[in-house]
């Protein structure tokens, strides 16, 4: 048990560093996300220009912000569930559904990183025109002399890194409920929420 | 075979198993059990086009601008004004919850954008007011169905381009049903504050905050809002259509501007006319409630302006709700953002995630013709149009437990709508019946989506709100009733207008 315990708060460190990193880069990303449609807006209203590329670039800061922020949501029980039945239930039985339905939701997550990395690394992948427009008509390009182009893919990474690191959590959550089933919870010690976490709708 | 996954997520659902993985579990292990492997590679990918969606990313928007406003200090100054306008009555920010979801519901034209963004700021808001939150958190879920059924609407977009009707004509008839669903919960909302003994907080004008003067720049910013915004409404009363208008109102029709500066007048003089019988404790809650309530104006007015798509709307009103909480305000630092915009983010990921995997149980829904096989069984029973109505009402709130209205109008109406219009049913009538009842459904267990988003945003468990919201979804039921006998309930607007 000390050696599921110890496996236990190495990764419990790792995910809640992983975690916290995405959570920072997320709220940046919804920043940009607001900034980007607010740029659509100007260009359109005020110089008489729509740009091409605000729209998709929104939404693929959008699918960054998702993936890299669900899993924490995830891990603090931010997925919604009816859990009418595990509060009516004694330590074995709630013990096993709990198993029951970690495992489930661990071999869920797996299919998604499998189907999410198989349409990552798709053969048939476009470049993204929007933001290949973008790159052009910013003179980036030119500026730095290399000819980018940027691909859907890069956009499709984003839910690959959120099933992966989903996964991750699912195995932390799975090990947690077993340690805490056999050894009591003081040797499998639930991670801290971040603050803003428990604040309800305050 | 197929149609085995609607008992199996409905097992899941009950276990405790969360609705994400649920609505993909299910739906998978029977995909897989009968070798149809690409279909789960279909429902991958039906979960990201179901996320990559521009009108979605309006829910992120929604929930930041909320965000704002609560941390800025803002849902209390509706709250305030809210008081101060019918805090002498029983159930008074209910009420207003009630009618903030129909104003909103001239803006988002989605119920969880409703939710999320009331939500965030008035269940906290009628929490402190002495509400218990799954009460607060029932009356938002409750009245947030009216976003869909009161124009602009999305459900109403997609039943209009799969039922080739005129979406005007779907718009007006969506007015009075729309109207009639708000009316009739804030009527349940005055009998149960009656038997309940909701807090009457007294219009709280002898408070220290209402006594105090409203800061210089907010003054001036309330005044010019103000007096604008009553400018416009009297150019929306009395301006005339450039088509059909003759002399001086046919030059105003040409020239909103000029418009605009002449009717800046009256607006003054009805300002300083009305100042005098409004005492300076209100006037200074009321100035304060101004910049917030000018959140839903942008967005209303730009939507319906033809100014910005709902998404940019939302975004505008995130970017105002900071821009005010931050240098109008004073009420936000720069040291509260990160934590504002990491927990609309959150928020938002867990709603976008849902959305997904809603899309993808659509695939499957679809492939087991779960719904037509449904809809079969009910038509074998009678001929009879009334009653027939009556089942198909069953039907629709059945489908509307399990399926978002979107989805299940993409699905179901191709199917229903032909049969009912050869039976004599007008087209707009039933697109009316389905749209409201799948609506109502969103509030409905096992997969109310809206029920979520309620949960997510308040914090209180779903059973607690589906408990709560019992009396609210019985007079919705009622309406529902109403619009499906009373055929002019749907048809007067659209007639009046010549649509």
């Amino acid at each position: 048990m000390a050696v599921l315990s110890g496996f236990h708060a190495l990764l419990a460190r790792i995910n809640s560093t992983i975690l916290s990193i995405g959570r920072s880069i997320s709220w940046v990303l919804m920043v940009l996300m607001v900034f980007v449609i607010l740029l659509q807006v100007f260009y359109r209203y005020v110089l008489n220009d729509a740009l091409s590329w605000p729209e998709e670039a929104a939404l693929s800061l959008m699918i960054w912000m998702m993936g890299l922020i669900a899993p924490s949501a995830y891990r603090w029980g931010g997925f919604v569930s009816i859990d009418m039945l595990s509060d009516r239930l004694s330590s074995l039985p709630k013990f096993i559904l709990q198993m029951f339905l970690i495992s489930v939701a661990t071999i869920v997550t797996a299919v998604l990183l499998r189907e999410a990395y198989v349409h990552y690394s798709s053969p048939i992948l476009f470049n993204s025109s929007g933001l290949n427009r973008m790159l052009q008509d910013s003179g980036i390009n030119e500026a730095l002399g290399t000819n980018m182009e940027f691909r859907a893919a890069y956009i499709y990474l984003g839910m690959v890194v959120c099933f992966a690191v989903m996964l991750s959590v699912n195995i932390e959550l799975l090990i947690r409920k077993i340690g805490q089933f056999v050894s009591g919870p003081e040797s499998f010690p639930e991670p801290p929420a971040p603050d803003y976490l428990s604040a309800g709708a305050e | 075979m197929l149609a085995l996954f609607l008992p199996i997520f409905l097992v899941l659902l009950l276990i405790g198993m969360p609705v994400f993985f649920a609505m993909l579990a299910a739906p998978g292990f029977i995909l897989f059990a009968n070798g149809m492997d690409r279909d789960i590679a279909l429902m991958y990918r039906n979960i990201y086009s179901g996320v990559f969606s521009f009108p979605l990313m309006a829910i992120p928007f929604f929930m930041l601008a909320g965000e704002l406003m609560n941390r800025g200090g803002i849902t209390f100054r509706l709250v305030d004004f809210s008081q101060a306008l019918i805090g002498q009555l029983r159930g008074g920010l209910a009420q207003v919850n009630i009618l903030s979801s129909m104003l909103f519901a001239g803006l988002s034209g989605s119920a969880v954008a409703d939710t999320s963004a009331l939500g965030s700021m008035l269940i906290p808001a009628m929490e402190k007011n002495g509400y218990s939150r799954r009460y607060a958190a029932a009356v938002t879920a409750a009245s947030s169905v009216i976003g869909p059924i009161i124009p602009p609407s999305g459900i109403m977009i997609i039943y209009a381009y799969v039922m080739e009707v005129s979406v005007a004509k779907l718009f007006a008839a969506g007015i009075i049903p729309g109207i009639l669903v708000g009316g009739s919960l804030m009527v349940l909302v005055n009998f149960q504050a009656r038997k309940e003994g909701f807090p009457v907080a007294g219009r709280g004008l002898d408070k220290p905050e209402a006594l105090q003067p409203v800061r210089k720049l907010e003054n001036i910013c309330a005044w010019i809002f103000a007096v604008s915004g009553l400018a416009l409404i009297l150019m929306a009363a009395f301006g005339g259509d450039a088509e059909t208008a003759t002399g001086m109102s046919l030059y105003f029709a040409e020239n909103p501007l000029q418009f605009f500066a002449v009717s800046l007048i009256p607006s003054l003089a009805i300002m300083f006319g009305i100042r005098p019988f409004l005492s300076v404790p209100f006037r200074n809650v009321a100035k304060r409630a101004v910049l917030p309530l000018l959140t839903p104006v942008i967005i209303l007015g730009g939507i319906l302006g033809g100014i910005f798509t709902p998404t940019e709307a939302s975004a505008v009103a995130a970017f105002y709700a900071l821009f005010i909480g931050m240098f109008v305000l004073g009420t936000l630092t720069l040291k509260d953002l990160p934590s504002i915009f990491t927990k609309a983010a959150m928020i938002s990921a867990v709603v976008l995630l849902l959305v997904g995997a809603a899309m993808a149980f659509k695939t499957v829904v679809s492939l087991s013709h779960a719904a037509e096989l449904m809809a079969e069984w009910i038509l074998t029973l009678t001929a009879n149009p009334l009653i027939l109505l009556f089942l198909i009402n069953l039907l629709l709130f059945i489908v509307g437990m399990f399926l978002d209205a979107g989805p299940a109008i993409i699905i179901l109406g191709p199917i229903l709508g032909p049969i009912f219009v050869s039976l004599g049913v007008d087209p707009v009538h039933f697109a009316m019946i389905m749209s409201v009842n799948l609506t109502v459904g969103l509030i409905t267990p096992p997969m109310g989506l809206v029920l979520f988003v309620a949960s997510s945003v308040s914090g209180e468990k779903v059973e607690i709100i589906a408990k709560q919201i019992l009396p609210f979804l019985f007079v919705e039921m009622a309406v529902i009733f109403l619009i499906t006998y009373v055929p002019a309930v749907s048809l007067t607007i659209p007639r009046l207008l010549g649509l």
